[in-house]
């Protein structure tokens, strides 16, 4: 990239602004924060960012409708910092357009890879999409739909490929439960997380070096899964 | 205060004494044609008796006094006048008077032994809520300096290592520097962990607990809580046996997640280094599964196995182990939350927790996958 990537941080407390303004600083990003959720948007509206962080707990007018109102004009991917027991916060603020998500206390390099993820996401859909995703030992052909491990070629179900191929599209991005049941069933089966609980199970069986500890397609606790690409 | 007492005994107690014998009088001369004497010492008894319940001894003696002398008045010949002349009269009225008496005493005795025991159940309850109250005070003293010595500890290990790093004292590419920003990192993942129970440990006490149950596989929780542990997986062997068949169990993941942390984390602290610790689970009969964290830690005492559920309870000397003693009573908290029962047991070479879970959610089973056949 030309010009260094605009994040902007909206967060209450001073101390995560400070740190992210010095850290992401380093990293050679252009970082702006703010304080509260109308600063923020404000900010915002002002000099559009390539992408923004931002806290669910903020006090006044909180994280979801930030969110929501920034959908309503900017598609910039959005990543929220929220808080461990709070995945039903976690899984609304996806719902409503936030692109993943940050539990805190968060490792900054955990931060990082969000952010990158999440530009390369923005990046292609300008673009072109990537066909070809590899993980490790898997390789996964998007247009001629060929998975291999090792280079061998494995059987997978219509439907096995068709979660897999979901999962790899959105590479490094959480999905919630939802999002994947309404792309790889069918909305109406929204609510059936029975379904993608036993096709994780079998794809990670027929992928994963160590089905119980997977490397690659990891659960996110109460909210999704997330496969990790190269 | 004691005239005023008095006058009220008189207006409330009293008079309405003497105003039943007055009515049960005109009510006798009214059918005293039907009459005899001996029945009318039986009905004269009852507005005693009733004098005495309702408005005490006190009542009941003026109510037989009044009966007797109306009793006389009224219907003794010579009739209107206090004289007796015939013997068996006097018999009548005598021994009336006496019953009367006897009958206002007891009844007024029994009302005032009522009266009490009232008072003494209310002063009981009231002694075992101040005792409760007491309990609850005594366990949040304990709770809060058990907390502020957990806190402070991996806050000192912070102060120290940051403050050495900042004081140019330690080589900034030495092999400390790195063990030094080590510790700071799980020193701080230790502290979430800590604050983490406490928050649930609230939750649980306030019955806020709410699991967002959803269809899971119990491996998959398992996989996620050993993928996350930190050191102590390099001291200790980690066995997991769960059967693939096992259905999925409706449960908060989450919770569950906590519960298996809490029971792992547990093993790894009382069982001897190098020791393994097994985790497995099966069906129990159509309803429910166990679900086992063993280890091979010395045994605990018969008599501790239920208190160790207990808050705060620690089996060894507090200053030894580490750890607020929150994590098996959360544990049982949301197992409990979840419609399961958990418990202790003592194995041939080692020390067990397992804990049942239902496996219907509002009275469903999990319905089956839609089945397909490969491509």
């Amino acid at each position: 990239m030309s010009t260094a990537p605009h994040i902007l941080v909206i967060d209450d407390e001073a101390q995560i602004l400070r740190a992210l303004k010095t850290i992401l600083g380093e990293k050679d990003f252009k970082v702006s924060t703010a304080p509260t959720g109308e600063e923020g948007m404000a900010l915002a509206a002002a000099n559009p960012p390539d992408i923004v962080i931002l806290d669910l707990g903020l006090p006044h007018m909180d994280g979801f409708e930030v969110c929501r109102r920034l959908r309503e004009w900017t598609q910039c991917p959005i990543i929220v910092l929220s808080v461990r027991e709070s995945e039903r916060d976690k899984v609304a603020a996806l719902d409503s357009g936030a692109d993943d998500y940050l539990v805190k206390p968060f490792g900054i390099e955990e931060l990082l890879a969000r952010v990158r993820v999440a530009l390369r996401h923005a990046g292609t859909a300008k673009g072109s999409k990537q066909t070809k995703v590899t993980a490790g030992p898997i390789a996964i052909d998007l247009a001629w739909h060929i998975v291999t491990l090792n280079g061998e070629e494995v059987k997978l179900t219509a439907t096995e490929y068709k979660l897999l191929a979901y999962l790899a599209a959105n590479a490094g991005r959480v999905l919630t439960h939802q999002a994947i049941l309404t792309h790889v069933w069918d909305p109406a089966d929204a609510d059936h997380v029975e379904y993608l609980r036993v096709y994780m199970r079998q794809l990670r069986k027929k992928l994963e070096a160590d089905p119980e500890r997977p490397e690659y397609m990891i659960t996110e606790p109460g909210v999704g899964y997330r496969f990790l690409a190269d | 205060m004691r005239r005023s007492s008095f006058v009220s005994e008189f207006l409330f107690h009293y008079i309405p004494a003497i105003f039943s014998i007055g009515v049960t009088t005109a009510l006798l001369f009214w059918l005293r044609d039907f009459l005899d004497t001996p029945l009318i010492a039986l009905l004269y008894l009852l507005p005693v008796g009733v004098s005495a319940s309702a408005w005490g001894l006190g009542a009941g003696i003026i109510a037989a006094l009044s009966a007797f002398l109306s009793f006389n008045y009224f219907f003794i010949v010579p009739n209107f006048t206090l004289t007796v002349h015939s013997a068996s009269d006097l018999v009548v009225l005598f021994v009336f008077l006496v019953v009367a008496v006897v009958i206002s005493q007891l009844v007024g005795r029994a009302r005032a032994g009522q009266a009490m025991a009232v008072e003494q159940a209310r002063l009981t309850e009231i002694a075992s809520r101040t005792k409760v109250l007491e309990e609850s005070d005594r366990m949040k003293s304990a709770l809060l300096s058990s907390v502020s010595h957990e806190l402070r500890t991996p806050l000192s290990t912070i102060k120290a290592a940051a403050t050495s790093l900042r004081s140019g004292e330690v080589n900034w590419e030495s092999e400390a520097r790195k063990e030094l920003l080590e510790a700071i990192e799980d020193e701080t993942d230790h502290l979430n962990l800590l604050v983490g129970n406490l928050l649930n440990m609230s939750r649980i006490e306030a019955n806020a607990l709410k699991p967002e149950r959803q269809w899971n596989l119990l491996s998959e929780i398992v996989g996620t809580v050993i993928a996350r542990l930190h050191h102590a997986p390099e001291e200790h062997r980690i066995i997991v046996s769960i059967p693939e068949d096992l259905p999925l169990v409706p449960v908060d993941f989450v919770q569950m997640e906590q519960v298996f942390t809490n029971l792992i984390n547990n093993s790894f602290k009382y069982a001897p280094t190098g020791t393994t610790v097994r985790i497995s689970a099966q069906k129990n009969g159509v309803d429910e599964i166990q679900a086992r964290v063993e280890n091979q830690s010395p045994p605990v005492p018969e008599e501790d196995l239920e208190r160790i559920f207990d808050k705060f309870h620690r089996i060894t000397a507090a200053d030894r182990i580490t750890g607020t003693g929150l994590g098996l009573s959360i544990c049982k908290g949301i197992v409990e939350g979840h419609g399961g029962k958990i418990w202790a047991e003592n194995l041939p070479d080692g020390f067990a927790i397992a804990f049942t879970l239902p496996l219907s959610m509002d009275g469903k089973q999990m319905p089956e996958p839609p089945l397909e056949t490969e491509t």
